[in-house]
């Protein structure tokens, strides 16, 4: 095993993690037998009545440890704080990207830059918790992230499929929270080998196995009378979600190689370039959420040296992306997000050629679902140091995500202990964003 | 069984004591020992209320801090303003500071007025931002922006149109159709086929015809329909969007949409459709998208299109990149593609 794949397992979650991760993942495949011909606005799963929705379904892009805005999708040419990194136009007047970017700025007519990103957390793990949930770390509870929160408040679109994937490591972020623990993501540690374990091995036939699926059941039932509990119905639930699951037509939609091989060298062969690809595939089978982690962001030293390698594969795979959503007509209801945790210092740090974490005055990208691209939203002072103009926050970025779906920004939900909620907290959307 | 005694003690409580009355016995103890650091700039020569918390009104109670609220009506545990006031007295971290504290007996009361749900009686205090009066409600949303661009179109189309009752949508949902209203309160549906869409053919879409009229958009991608389903089509004079990605359908299916006046956009990613439908679709006068990758129309077809209907947005082949060993494609940069 090469030093790569080594790495690429260790980002991978444990077979503990992962079969509790696909027990709560596939506890939400196909709840609602009773589902009416109304179901997505007026039953319990989706209790919430939505508003008009512009985008279905989000594919959420997180780039882990704080993306450079000043060398991505914000730079200052010419300012003191730019360093190396030149900045070049895109096909949109207005947007200039930086080198790193030249797939990208043929796309940047699709897209919606957040210049004036803003966030109050400054630490890695606060930092994601905050981006993924809208509310601040705390002991006493754990927050549903935006995935969770789309799957609660508007119910499945297919039923035989998880409504919330996250590929890559996003387990960590993206969660149920307090939601019941369907909410949670079913977690893929690598987009290559897609969903495991999902075919009957080989060797047991379909008689055996249903057999064994039978006095599973049998057994099963007796110790269930006994102790009726909702934890105890969990777990046999999960047999049969993960049942209906490999029934599902819709499996292919988890096997990349399906792909032609001309559409997989698009997106890249880097582990961030085929989760991209199997986004993609999972939404066009109507999966309503998938995260898609890429790490490594984190440039305290040599930033201008670790954008050469960081930023290629963005730039292929969010390219490819945009460029295939559109062309099969999916953009227009599905948004795309690139979000990060904070931006980078303006400031060079000199000692280490690095950037620092910068929570104060940084970028994320909207695209497609009713957003109007081309624009930047947003202005930052002439060297990027503060917000001069249309402050979005962390809660206001996230809000705009739930208008688009539809969500009621002021909807409140009790958690188990009785406190309030809402998809994301005090944020208020910015319209302005949709064409 | 940890729970029993509490529950007992509680209601207890509940039934021995009078509720604690907030204007009486609360907000004495916060005027006397609170309020001084933590209310209004405006009242206190603009410094700022310590720790971003006011204590100043209702609002600004039930708020808390940034990092979250301060009272959890009917759990003081949980409540940091009660954890913050019943600290030991050499915590550094006690409430008021550089004192002794409250003595054990507010301490005890506020817990109590917590326990009992927190309730201000008909107490206000300073206003919460942005009201003038105290009882107008808290969200004033940001008036920037308008509505989308397509819920006004659906807003002019579904005018004098009325909805279908819950039992008409059943029939014409069948076993896998999903209906929705294209928002809530609209008579237009936005009809798609989410789950099992192989399973999904010609006979699924007729079910459609008793509510026809309201339909606005129809997402029949990836099923199983043929031609024939069009047919149905012609009854949907509503039709904004129609999908018909990945399915068998031909040039002849096309012909059904002639009458659809206010088509916006039309999907026919991987179909068959030839150059034949480029006179078709370009005679649909309100169309701004159609998608024609993967179809078997020509790049000589498309761009007849594009000569017919400059204003139509013909996406065909994708601007992908170019496979890794071949790098970036130079030229292409800066190009803009319709």
């Amino acid at each position: 095993m090469t030093i790569r794949e080594h790495l690429r397992r260790a980002d991978e979650p444990s077979r503990r993690t992962f079969v509790s991760g696909l027990a709560a993942g596939l506890f939400g495949v196909g709840t609602s037998p009773l589902a009416s011909p109304l179901s997505g606005a007026l039953t319990q799963d989706g209790a919430v009545p939505l508003r008009h929705a512009t985008a279905k379904r989000v594919i959420y892009l997180y780039m882990s440890g704080g993306m450079s805005q000043l060398d991505t999708f914000s730079p200052k040419p010419g300012a003191a704080t730019q360093g190396p990194t030149e900045a070049i136009q895109s096909n949109a007047d207005d947007v200039r990207v930086s080198e790193h970017f030249p797939l990208m700025a043929r796309h940047m007519d699709k897209v919606c830059v957040v210049e004036s990103m803003n966030s109050n957390q400054g630490a890695h793990a606060q930092g994601q918790y905050y981006m993924h949930t809208s509310y601040e770390l705390r002991g006493t509870i754990r927050h549903p992230s935006l995935g969770a929160w789309l799957n609660y408040m508007a119910g499945p679109v297919n039923e035989t499929l998880p409504g919330h994937v996250a590929i890559n490591g996003g387990l960590y972020n993206a969660s149920g929270g307090f939601l019941e623990s369907k909410y949670m993501p079913l977690p893929i540690g690598s987009a290559e080998d897609g969903l495991q374990n999902s075919a009957r091995a080989d060797g047991v036939s379909e008689g055996i196995f249903d057999r064994r699926m039978r006095r599973l059941r049998e057994m099963n039932d007796a110790f269930r009378d006994r102790y009726n509990t909702k934890e105890v119905r969990a777990y046999g639930d999960m047999y049969e979600q993960a049942l209906s699951l490999m029934d599902s037509q819709d499996l292919d939609a988890f096997d990349i190689s399906k792909e032609p091989e001309s559409i997989q060298e698009a997106y890249g062969t880097d582990p961030f370039g085929k989760g991209c690809l199997l986004a993609r595939r999972l939404i066009e089978h109507d999966v309503r959420f998938v995260e898609v982690v890429k790490s490594g962001w984190d440039t305290h030293a040599e930033n201008f040296d670790q954008m050469g390698e960081l930023c290629p594969p963005v730039d292929r795979a969010l390219s490819a992306l945009l460029a295939d959503l559109d062309a099969r007509g999916l953009l227009e209801d599905t948004m795309v997000v690139l979000a990060t945790e904070f931006g980078r210092t303006p400031r060079i740090n000199t000692q280490r050629d690095g950037r620092d974490h910068y929570p104060k005055a940084f970028s994320c990208l909207l695209a497609g679902g009713g957003i109007q691209g081309g624009v930047k939203y947003g202005k930052t002072d002439a060297e990027g140091h503060e917000v001069t103009e249309d402050i979005v926050t962390v809660e206001d970025f996230n809000a705009t995500i739930a208008y688009g779906l539809g969500l009621p920004t002021e909807y409140e939900m009790y958690s188990p202990s009785g406190r309030p909620f809402r998809v994301a907290h005090k944020g208020i959307p910015v319209k302005a964003m949709f064409a | 069984m940890m729970l029993l005694p509490q529950l007992l003690l509680s209601l207890a409580t509940g039934a021995e004591t009078p509720a604690v009355d907030f204007q009486k016995e609360v907000l004495p103890i916060l005027k006397g020992r609170c309020i001084e650091c933590h209310q209004d700039p405006a009242t206190n020569s603009g410094k700022r209320p310590k720790g971003g918390l006011r204590l100043d009104g209702k609002h600004w109670i039930m708020e808390g801090t940034r990092s979250g609220p301060v009272i959890v009506p009917g759990d003081p545990n949980l409540s940091t303003l009660y954890e913050l006031i019943s600290l030991d007295k050499d915590d550094p971290d006690l409430m008021p500071p550089n004192s002794d504290g409250l003595t054990k007996s507010e301490v005890e009361t506020i817990r109590t007025w917590i326990a009992e749900g927190a309730d201000f009686g008909g107490w206000v205090g300073a206003p919460a931002p942005g009201e003038t009066s105290p009882d107008t409600p808290k969200l004033t949303p940001k008036p920037s922006g308008k509505l989308p661009r397509i819920v006004q179109l659906y807003m002019e189309l579904g005018e004098g149109l009325s909805p279908h009752s819950a039992e008409q949508l059943k029939l014409a949902a069948g076993e896998r159709g999903k209906l929705q209203p294209v928002f809530p309160g609209s008579p237009l549906l936005s009809v798609s086929f989410p789950s099992n869409q192989g399973r999904t053919g010609t006979a699924d879409v007729q079910k459609l015809l008793g509510c026809a009229e309201n339909v606005a958009s129809l997402n029949l991608g990836r099923t199983r329909i043929t031609d024939e389903a069009l047919a149905v089509i012609t009854n949907m004079p509503r039709l904004v969007k129609l999908d018909l990605r990945q399915t068998n359908i031909t040039d002849a299916g096309l012909a059904h949409l002639a009458s659809l006046e206010h088509l916006r956009s039309l999907n026919l990613f991987s179909t068959k459709i030839t150059d034949a439908s480029a006179l078709k679709i370009a005679g649909l006068k309100k169309l701004e998208t159609v998608y024609l990758w993967q179809t078997q129309l020509t790049t000589a077809g498309v761009e007849r299109l594009r000569g017919l209907r400059p204003d139509l947005r013909v996406v065909h082949q994708p601007d992908l990149p170019a496979p890794e060993r071949g790098g970036p494609d130079e030229e292409g940069a800066g190009r803009r593609r319709r």
